[in-house]
Protein backbone atom coordinates (compact mmCIF):
# COMPACT_ATOMS: atom_id res chain seq x y z
CA UNK A 1 0.00 0.00 0.00
CA UNK A 2 3.01 2.21 1.01
CA UNK A 3 4.20 2.11 -2.25
CA UNK A 4 1.52 2.64 -4.38
CA UNK A 5 1.15 5.70 -2.45
CA UNK A 6 4.60 6.65 -3.24
CA UNK A 7 4.30 6.18 -6.75
CA UNK A 8 1.36 8.10 -6.54
CA UNK A 9 2.88 10.87 -5.04
CA UNK A 10 5.59 11.01 -7.96
CA UNK A 11 8.29 10.14 -5.67
CA UNK A 12 10.24 8.37 -8.48
CA UNK A 13 13.83 8.93 -9.64
CA UNK A 14 12.69 11.62 -11.91
CA UNK A 15 12.13 14.44 -9.20
CA UNK A 16 14.30 13.05 -6.40
CA UNK A 17 15.89 16.16 -4.80
CA UNK A 18 18.56 17.58 -6.18
CA UNK A 19 21.25 17.52 -3.71
CA UNK A 20 20.26 13.88 -3.92
CA UNK A 21 21.20 13.80 -7.57
CA UNK A 22 24.59 16.08 -6.78
CA UNK A 23 25.47 13.47 -4.41
CA UNK A 24 24.94 10.51 -6.50
CA UNK A 25 26.45 13.10 -9.74
CA UNK A 26 29.64 13.77 -7.44
CA UNK A 27 30.10 9.44 -6.90
CA UNK A 28 30.07 9.40 -10.70
CA UNK A 29 33.78 8.96 -13.18
CA UNK A 30 34.08 11.34 -15.06
CA UNK A 31 32.63 10.22 -18.60
CA UNK A 32 29.33 9.09 -16.92
CA UNK A 33 29.45 12.88 -15.46
CA UNK A 34 28.99 13.28 -18.77
CA UNK A 35 26.11 11.65 -19.87
CA UNK A 36 24.23 12.39 -16.75
CA UNK A 37 22.69 15.54 -18.08
CA UNK A 38 21.46 13.77 -21.15
CA UNK A 39 18.83 11.90 -19.04
CA UNK A 40 16.05 14.25 -18.16
CA UNK A 41 15.43 18.13 -17.41
CA UNK A 42 15.79 17.52 -13.71
CA UNK A 43 19.02 15.60 -14.23
CA UNK A 44 20.47 18.15 -16.65
CA UNK A 45 20.31 21.16 -14.04
CA UNK A 46 20.94 19.33 -10.78
CA UNK A 47 24.27 18.54 -13.39
CA UNK A 48 24.79 22.27 -14.21
CA UNK A 49 24.97 23.20 -10.22
CA UNK A 50 26.57 19.71 -8.88
CA UNK A 51 29.39 19.87 -11.43
CA UNK A 52 31.31 22.32 -9.84
CA UNK A 53 30.63 21.65 -6.38
CA UNK A 54 32.63 18.21 -6.55
CA UNK A 55 35.72 17.68 -4.68
CA UNK A 56 35.38 13.91 -4.69
CA UNK A 57 38.48 12.44 -5.87
CA UNK A 58 38.55 11.10 -9.28
CA UNK A 59 40.72 8.21 -10.34
CA UNK A 60 43.34 9.86 -13.13
CA UNK A 61 42.88 9.02 -16.66
CA UNK A 62 45.42 7.30 -19.37
CA UNK A 63 44.99 8.88 -22.76
CA UNK A 64 45.86 6.81 -25.05
CA UNK A 65 46.63 7.62 -28.90
CA UNK A 66 44.85 4.49 -30.02
CA UNK A 67 42.08 2.82 -29.22
CA UNK A 68 42.90 -0.34 -26.98
CA UNK A 69 39.73 -1.90 -26.72
CA UNK A 70 38.35 -3.03 -30.28
CA UNK A 71 35.26 -4.33 -29.12
CA UNK A 72 32.83 -2.90 -25.93
CA UNK A 73 32.42 0.59 -24.74
CA UNK A 74 34.68 3.11 -26.53
CA UNK A 75 36.74 4.71 -23.93
CA UNK A 76 38.89 7.10 -26.43
CA UNK A 77 37.83 10.73 -26.01
CA UNK A 78 38.52 12.48 -29.09
CA UNK A 79 37.72 16.18 -29.13
CA UNK A 80 35.39 17.36 -32.14
CA UNK A 81 36.31 19.70 -34.44
CA UNK A 82 40.17 20.24 -33.99
CA UNK A 83 43.18 17.84 -35.16
CA UNK A 84 44.02 17.09 -31.50
CA UNK A 85 46.12 14.00 -32.49
CA UNK A 86 48.73 16.30 -33.89
CA UNK A 87 49.03 17.75 -30.41
CA UNK A 88 52.11 17.26 -28.01
CA UNK A 89 51.28 17.23 -24.66
CA UNK A 90 53.84 19.17 -22.40
CA UNK A 91 51.78 19.41 -19.30
CA UNK A 92 48.83 18.35 -16.97
CA UNK A 93 46.63 19.73 -14.56
CA UNK A 94 44.99 17.48 -11.78
CA UNK A 95 41.72 19.24 -12.83
CA UNK A 96 41.31 17.53 -16.11
CA UNK A 97 43.50 19.67 -18.49
CA UNK A 98 46.26 19.44 -20.52
CA UNK A 99 48.84 21.51 -21.60
CA UNK A 100 49.25 20.77 -25.16
CA UNK A 101 51.46 22.37 -27.76
CA UNK A 102 49.83 21.88 -31.74
CA UNK A 103 52.12 21.25 -34.88
CA UNK A 104 52.77 25.13 -34.80
CA UNK A 105 54.30 24.75 -31.87
CA UNK A 106 51.56 27.33 -30.00
CA UNK A 107 50.32 26.50 -26.61
CA UNK A 108 47.06 25.34 -25.38
CA UNK A 109 44.99 24.50 -22.42
CA UNK A 110 43.20 21.23 -23.24
CA UNK A 111 40.21 19.16 -22.03
CA UNK A 112 40.14 15.71 -23.58
CA UNK A 113 37.04 14.97 -22.00
CA UNK A 114 35.05 18.22 -22.94
CA UNK A 115 36.81 18.93 -26.12
CA UNK A 116 37.29 22.61 -24.68
CA UNK A 117 39.89 24.51 -25.53
CA UNK A 118 41.52 27.65 -24.53
CA UNK A 119 44.38 29.55 -26.48
CA UNK A 120 47.29 30.34 -24.54
CA UNK A 121 50.06 33.13 -25.88
CA UNK A 122 51.95 32.90 -28.61
CA UNK A 123 55.22 31.45 -28.66
CA UNK A 124 56.50 34.39 -30.57
CA UNK A 125 56.00 35.72 -27.28
CA UNK A 126 58.75 34.63 -25.50
CA UNK A 127 61.80 36.81 -25.65
CA UNK A 128 64.14 34.30 -26.88
CA UNK A 129 61.49 32.61 -30.27
CA UNK A 130 60.97 34.71 -33.39
CA UNK A 131 58.71 34.07 -35.83
CA UNK A 132 58.58 34.22 -39.49
CA UNK A 133 54.78 34.32 -40.99
CA UNK A 134 53.83 34.25 -44.82
CA UNK A 135 51.60 36.39 -46.41
CA UNK A 136 48.66 34.39 -44.47
CA UNK A 137 49.77 34.97 -41.23
CA UNK A 138 50.60 30.98 -40.67
CA UNK A 139 54.20 30.98 -39.28
CA UNK A 140 56.60 29.55 -41.68
CA UNK A 141 59.62 29.17 -39.12
CA UNK A 142 60.96 29.88 -36.02
CA UNK A 143 64.33 31.25 -35.27
CA UNK A 144 65.69 30.11 -31.83
CA UNK A 145 68.10 32.22 -29.80
CA UNK A 146 70.28 29.59 -27.39
CA UNK A 147 72.52 32.55 -26.75
CA UNK A 148 72.11 35.48 -24.62
CA UNK A 149 73.62 38.72 -24.77
CA UNK A 150 75.20 39.91 -21.56
CA UNK A 151 75.14 43.85 -20.59
CA UNK A 152 78.89 43.94 -21.24
CA UNK A 153 78.55 42.39 -24.59
CA UNK A 154 75.96 43.74 -25.99
CA UNK A 155 75.07 43.32 -29.70
CA UNK A 156 77.67 40.33 -29.85
CA UNK A 157 75.82 37.30 -30.87
CA UNK A 158 77.96 34.08 -30.22
CA UNK A 159 76.11 31.57 -31.80
CA UNK A 160 73.40 32.84 -34.64
CA UNK A 161 69.65 32.08 -33.66
CA UNK A 162 68.76 28.72 -34.99
CA UNK A 163 65.75 28.22 -37.56
CA UNK A 164 62.93 25.45 -36.63
CA UNK A 165 60.40 24.42 -38.57
CA UNK A 166 56.86 25.03 -37.22
CA UNK A 167 56.13 21.53 -35.40
CA UNK A 168 60.00 21.18 -34.31
CA UNK A 169 60.08 24.45 -32.14
CA UNK A 170 58.14 23.08 -29.67
CA UNK A 171 60.06 20.11 -29.34
CA UNK A 172 63.34 22.03 -28.53
CA UNK A 173 61.77 24.59 -26.08
CA UNK A 174 59.00 23.21 -23.81
CA UNK A 175 60.50 21.32 -21.20
CA UNK A 176 57.39 21.14 -18.78
CA UNK A 177 54.19 23.08 -18.28
CA UNK A 178 51.94 23.45 -15.06
CA UNK A 179 49.22 25.11 -14.48
CA UNK A 180 47.36 26.48 -11.33
CA UNK A 181 43.79 27.10 -11.48
CA UNK A 182 41.38 29.68 -10.18
CA UNK A 183 41.39 31.80 -13.43
CA UNK A 184 44.29 29.78 -14.33
CA UNK A 185 48.09 30.84 -14.48
CA UNK A 186 50.71 28.60 -16.23
CA UNK A 187 54.40 27.98 -15.26
CA UNK A 188 56.47 27.25 -18.68
CA UNK A 189 60.12 25.83 -18.45
CA UNK A 190 61.57 26.20 -21.38
CA UNK A 191 65.03 25.76 -22.89
CA UNK A 192 67.54 27.23 -23.48
CA UNK A 193 69.20 27.01 -20.42
CA UNK A 194 65.99 26.26 -18.64
CA UNK A 195 64.07 29.38 -18.36
CA UNK A 196 60.68 30.23 -16.85
CA UNK A 197 57.92 32.02 -18.08
CA UNK A 198 54.83 32.68 -16.76
CA UNK A 199 51.37 33.61 -17.81
CA UNK A 200 47.93 34.26 -16.94
CA UNK A 201 43.97 34.18 -18.15
CA UNK A 202 44.11 36.95 -20.42
CA UNK A 203 47.63 37.60 -21.08
CA UNK A 204 48.73 38.49 -23.74
CA UNK A 205 52.26 37.53 -24.14
CA UNK A 206 54.45 35.25 -21.92
CA UNK A 207 56.69 36.71 -19.11
CA UNK A 208 59.99 35.21 -18.49
CA UNK A 209 61.11 35.48 -15.22
CA UNK A 210 64.21 37.25 -14.30
CA UNK A 211 66.06 34.25 -12.45
CA UNK A 212 69.65 35.40 -13.19
CA UNK A 213 72.10 32.71 -13.40
CA UNK A 214 69.17 30.33 -11.94
CA UNK A 215 68.19 27.18 -14.63
CA UNK A 216 65.12 25.57 -13.49
CA UNK A 217 64.19 22.00 -13.42
CA UNK A 218 61.28 21.19 -12.29
CA UNK A 219 57.97 22.93 -10.54
CA UNK A 220 55.26 20.96 -9.06
CA UNK A 221 51.85 22.52 -7.93
CA UNK A 222 51.72 22.49 -4.31
CA UNK A 223 48.88 20.56 -3.16
CA UNK A 224 48.00 22.28 -0.18
CA UNK A 225 47.70 25.55 -1.56
CA UNK A 226 45.92 27.31 -4.43
CA UNK A 227 48.35 28.97 -6.82
CA UNK A 228 51.38 28.03 -4.82
CA UNK A 229 54.33 26.44 -7.12
CA UNK A 230 57.34 24.86 -5.93
CA UNK A 231 59.96 25.03 -8.35
CA UNK A 232 63.66 23.34 -8.04
CA UNK A 233 66.64 24.60 -9.94
CA UNK A 234 69.81 22.32 -10.75
CA UNK A 235 71.57 22.89 -7.35
CA UNK A 236 68.40 21.61 -5.83
CA UNK A 237 67.36 24.80 -4.34
CA UNK A 238 63.56 24.90 -4.20
CA UNK A 239 60.82 27.85 -3.73
CA UNK A 240 57.66 28.74 -3.33
CA UNK A 241 56.32 30.61 -5.70
CA UNK A 242 52.65 32.17 -5.19
CA UNK A 243 51.60 32.67 -8.77
CA UNK A 244 48.46 34.58 -7.15
CA UNK A 245 50.31 37.72 -6.22
CA UNK A 246 50.25 40.59 -7.11
CA UNK A 247 51.17 42.67 -8.84
CA UNK A 248 51.52 40.67 -11.82
CA UNK A 249 53.04 38.60 -13.41
CA UNK A 250 55.97 37.98 -11.13
CA UNK A 251 54.91 35.52 -8.62
CA UNK A 252 56.05 36.39 -4.75
CA UNK A 253 58.90 34.10 -3.72
CA UNK A 254 60.18 32.40 -0.65
CA UNK A 255 63.37 29.87 -0.54
CA UNK A 256 61.60 26.40 0.87
CA UNK A 257 64.89 24.14 0.38
CA UNK A 258 68.58 24.74 0.81
CA UNK A 259 71.21 23.96 -2.31
CA UNK A 260 71.61 19.57 -1.86
CA UNK A 261 75.14 19.32 -0.16
CA UNK A 262 76.42 17.06 -2.50
CA UNK A 263 79.19 18.12 -4.51
CA UNK A 264 79.06 20.90 -7.40
CA UNK A 265 80.76 18.13 -10.13
CA UNK A 266 77.93 15.71 -9.43
CA UNK A 267 75.84 18.25 -9.39
CA UNK A 268 76.87 19.38 -13.02
CA UNK A 269 76.83 15.56 -13.97
CA UNK A 270 72.89 16.10 -15.02
CA UNK A 271 72.22 12.54 -15.27
CA UNK A 272 74.07 10.93 -12.65
CA UNK A 273 72.16 13.07 -9.48
CA UNK A 274 68.84 14.03 -10.47
CA UNK A 275 66.49 15.43 -8.31
CA UNK A 276 62.23 15.50 -8.42
CA UNK A 277 60.25 17.61 -6.06
CA UNK A 278 57.31 15.65 -4.67
CA UNK A 279 55.32 16.72 -2.25
CA UNK A 280 54.49 13.82 0.94
CA UNK A 281 50.71 14.52 2.43
CA UNK A 282 50.78 16.11 5.65
CA UNK B 1 7.42 -2.77 15.95
CA UNK B 2 6.50 -3.65 20.17
CA UNK B 3 5.35 0.00 21.40
CA UNK B 4 6.66 1.57 23.98
CA UNK B 5 5.04 2.65 27.19
CA UNK B 6 6.68 5.32 28.68
CA UNK B 7 4.96 8.55 27.47
CA UNK B 8 8.55 9.92 26.75
CA UNK B 9 9.45 7.64 24.52
CA UNK B 10 12.06 6.68 26.13
CA UNK B 11 12.05 3.28 28.67
CA UNK B 12 14.94 0.45 29.94
CA UNK B 13 14.69 -2.40 27.78
CA UNK B 14 14.97 -5.77 29.75
CA UNK B 15 17.88 -6.78 31.81
CA UNK B 16 20.65 -3.83 30.77
CA UNK B 17 20.27 0.08 31.30
CA UNK B 18 20.39 1.10 27.83
CA UNK B 19 18.19 3.51 26.73
CA UNK B 20 15.41 3.60 23.88
CA UNK B 21 12.98 5.11 21.63
CA UNK B 22 9.74 4.82 19.96
CA UNK B 23 10.06 5.95 16.15
CA UNK B 24 6.49 5.90 14.59
CA UNK B 25 6.55 5.60 10.62
CA UNK B 26 4.29 7.34 8.50
CA UNK B 27 1.38 4.54 8.87
CA UNK B 28 1.61 4.17 12.27
CA UNK B 29 3.89 1.48 12.98
CA UNK B 30 5.68 1.78 15.99
CA UNK B 31 9.38 0.12 16.44
CA UNK B 32 11.60 0.89 19.64
CA UNK B 33 15.02 1.22 18.59
CA UNK B 34 17.82 1.61 21.06
CA UNK B 35 19.19 5.30 21.82
CA UNK B 36 22.66 4.93 20.35
CA UNK B 37 21.14 3.44 17.03
CA UNK B 38 18.61 5.79 16.28
CA UNK B 39 20.57 8.68 17.25
CA UNK B 40 22.45 7.76 13.99
CA UNK B 41 19.67 9.97 12.26
CA UNK B 42 20.40 13.30 13.35
CA UNK B 43 16.96 14.27 12.68
CA UNK B 44 16.02 11.81 15.46
CA UNK B 45 18.84 12.71 17.57
CA UNK B 46 17.57 16.30 17.35
CA UNK B 47 13.80 15.65 18.27
CA UNK B 48 14.55 13.29 21.11
CA UNK B 49 16.75 16.24 22.45
CA UNK B 50 13.94 18.11 21.97
CA UNK B 51 11.85 15.18 23.99
CA UNK B 52 8.08 14.76 23.34
CA UNK B 53 5.46 12.37 23.82
CA UNK B 54 4.55 8.95 22.84
CA UNK B 55 7.53 8.44 20.22
CA UNK B 56 9.11 10.46 17.20
CA UNK B 57 6.88 11.38 14.50
CA UNK B 58 8.66 10.50 11.35
CA UNK B 59 6.03 11.27 8.98
CA UNK B 60 7.66 10.98 5.55
CA UNK B 61 9.37 7.10 6.27
CA UNK B 62 6.62 4.22 5.77
CA UNK B 63 6.80 1.53 7.95
CA UNK B 64 9.16 -0.72 5.31
CA UNK B 65 11.76 1.43 4.83
CA UNK B 66 11.93 2.46 8.29
CA UNK B 67 12.57 -1.10 9.20
CA UNK B 68 15.65 -1.10 6.88
CA UNK B 69 17.03 2.26 7.74
CA UNK B 70 17.08 0.67 11.13
CA UNK B 71 18.71 -2.56 10.82
CA UNK B 72 20.90 -0.44 9.08
CA UNK B 73 21.47 1.63 12.09
CA UNK B 74 21.50 -1.30 14.83
CA UNK B 75 24.34 -3.02 12.68
CA UNK B 76 26.27 0.15 12.77
CA UNK B 77 26.01 1.69 15.76
CA UNK B 78 26.38 -1.90 17.39
CA UNK B 79 29.88 -2.22 16.05
CA UNK B 80 32.02 -1.08 18.88
CA UNK B 81 35.62 1.25 18.28
CA UNK B 82 38.66 -1.04 18.64
CA UNK B 83 41.92 0.02 18.63
CA UNK B 84 42.69 0.68 14.95
CA UNK B 85 44.83 -1.98 12.94
CA UNK B 86 43.88 -4.89 15.21
CA UNK B 87 42.43 -8.14 13.15
CA UNK B 88 39.24 -7.40 14.97
CA UNK B 89 38.81 -3.98 13.49
CA UNK B 90 39.95 -5.52 10.51
CA UNK B 91 36.93 -8.25 10.96
CA UNK B 92 34.41 -6.13 11.71
CA UNK B 93 35.02 -3.46 8.98
CA UNK B 94 34.70 -6.88 6.29
CA UNK B 95 32.05 -7.67 7.99
CA UNK B 96 30.19 -4.18 7.74
CA UNK B 97 30.99 -3.83 3.89
CA UNK B 98 29.14 -7.33 3.27
CA UNK B 99 26.20 -6.48 5.61
CA UNK B 100 25.92 -3.12 3.43
CA UNK B 101 26.56 -4.81 0.32
CA UNK B 102 23.66 -6.97 1.12
CA UNK B 103 21.47 -4.23 2.16
CA UNK B 104 21.53 -2.86 -0.81
CA UNK B 105 20.36 -5.91 -2.68
CA UNK B 106 16.73 -4.48 -3.58
CA UNK B 107 14.51 -3.18 -6.00
CA UNK B 108 14.79 0.26 -7.35
CA UNK B 109 12.12 1.58 -6.10
CA UNK B 110 13.00 0.73 -2.57
CA UNK B 111 16.44 2.35 -3.01
CA UNK B 112 14.33 5.11 -4.11
CA UNK B 113 12.18 5.55 -0.88
CA UNK B 114 15.70 4.70 1.08
CA UNK B 115 17.73 7.15 -0.58
CA UNK B 116 15.22 9.49 0.14
CA UNK B 117 14.67 8.59 4.05
CA UNK B 118 18.37 8.24 4.62
CA UNK B 119 18.48 12.29 3.42
CA UNK B 120 15.33 13.10 5.75
CA UNK B 121 16.27 11.19 9.04
CA UNK B 122 19.93 12.48 7.62
CA UNK B 123 22.16 9.32 7.99
CA UNK B 124 25.12 10.29 6.85
CA UNK B 125 26.57 6.73 6.22
CA UNK B 126 23.40 4.93 4.55
CA UNK B 127 22.42 8.31 2.32
CA UNK B 128 26.85 7.83 1.04
CA UNK B 129 25.93 3.68 0.68
CA UNK B 130 22.58 4.33 -1.30
CA UNK B 131 24.45 7.02 -3.30
CA UNK B 132 27.15 5.27 -4.11
CA UNK B 133 24.65 2.56 -4.68
CA UNK B 134 23.04 4.28 -7.43
CA UNK B 135 25.93 5.83 -8.78
CA UNK B 136 27.39 2.24 -9.67
CA UNK B 137 24.22 1.40 -11.54
CA UNK B 138 24.54 4.34 -13.69
CA UNK B 139 27.96 3.82 -14.99
CA UNK B 140 29.15 2.48 -18.01
CA UNK B 141 25.56 2.95 -19.22
CA UNK B 142 23.84 5.12 -22.14
CA UNK B 143 21.23 8.04 -20.94
CA UNK B 144 18.44 6.01 -22.76
CA UNK B 145 19.67 2.64 -20.45
CA UNK B 146 19.15 4.69 -17.51
CA UNK B 147 15.85 6.26 -18.38
CA UNK B 148 14.60 3.00 -18.62
CA UNK B 149 16.28 1.52 -15.92
CA UNK B 150 15.15 4.15 -13.61
CA UNK B 151 11.54 4.64 -15.45
CA UNK B 152 12.16 8.53 -15.90
CA UNK B 153 10.68 9.90 -19.09
CA UNK B 154 12.16 11.27 -21.18
CA UNK B 155 11.01 15.05 -21.08
CA UNK B 156 13.51 16.95 -23.78
CA UNK B 157 12.12 18.73 -26.57
CA UNK B 158 13.34 16.74 -30.08
CA UNK B 159 15.36 20.19 -30.30
CA UNK B 160 16.95 19.94 -26.70
CA UNK B 161 17.94 16.57 -27.28
CA UNK B 162 19.19 17.23 -30.63
CA UNK B 163 21.75 19.67 -28.86
CA UNK B 164 22.83 17.26 -26.59
CA UNK B 165 23.83 14.57 -28.55
CA UNK B 166 25.53 17.13 -30.54
CA UNK B 167 27.68 17.99 -27.37
CA UNK B 168 27.80 14.55 -26.46
CA UNK B 169 28.99 13.28 -30.34
CA UNK B 170 32.57 14.98 -29.71
CA UNK B 171 33.41 13.38 -26.45
CA UNK B 172 33.25 9.78 -26.72
CA UNK B 173 32.83 8.05 -30.42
Amino acid sequence: MSMSKLAAAGDGWADLPRDLLESVLARLPVPDRLRFPAVCTAWQSAAATGASGSNAPLSPWLMLPFNPTARGRPRRPTPSGTAVSEHVCVGSSPDGWLITADASSELHLLNPVTGAQVQLPSVATLPFVDATRGADGCVESYSLRRCFADDDCDDEVLIPPETLAPDRLRYEVYEKAIVTWGGYALVLICQPLSRVAVARAGDAGWTQLDTPARCWVDAVRAAGADGVVYAMDTAGRVEAWDMDATPAPAPSRAAIAPPCRCSARACAMFAVCRRYPMELAP
Amino acid sequence: MAAADSCDGISTSGGGWEKTVTLVSSDDARFEVREAAASLSQTVRRMIRAGGDGGIPLPKVDARTLSTVLEYCNKHAAVPAPAPESSSAEAAAVDLEWFDKELMHVDLATLCSLIRAADYLEVAGLLDLTCKTVADMIKSKTAEEIRQMFGIQNDFTPEEEEQLSRENAGVFE
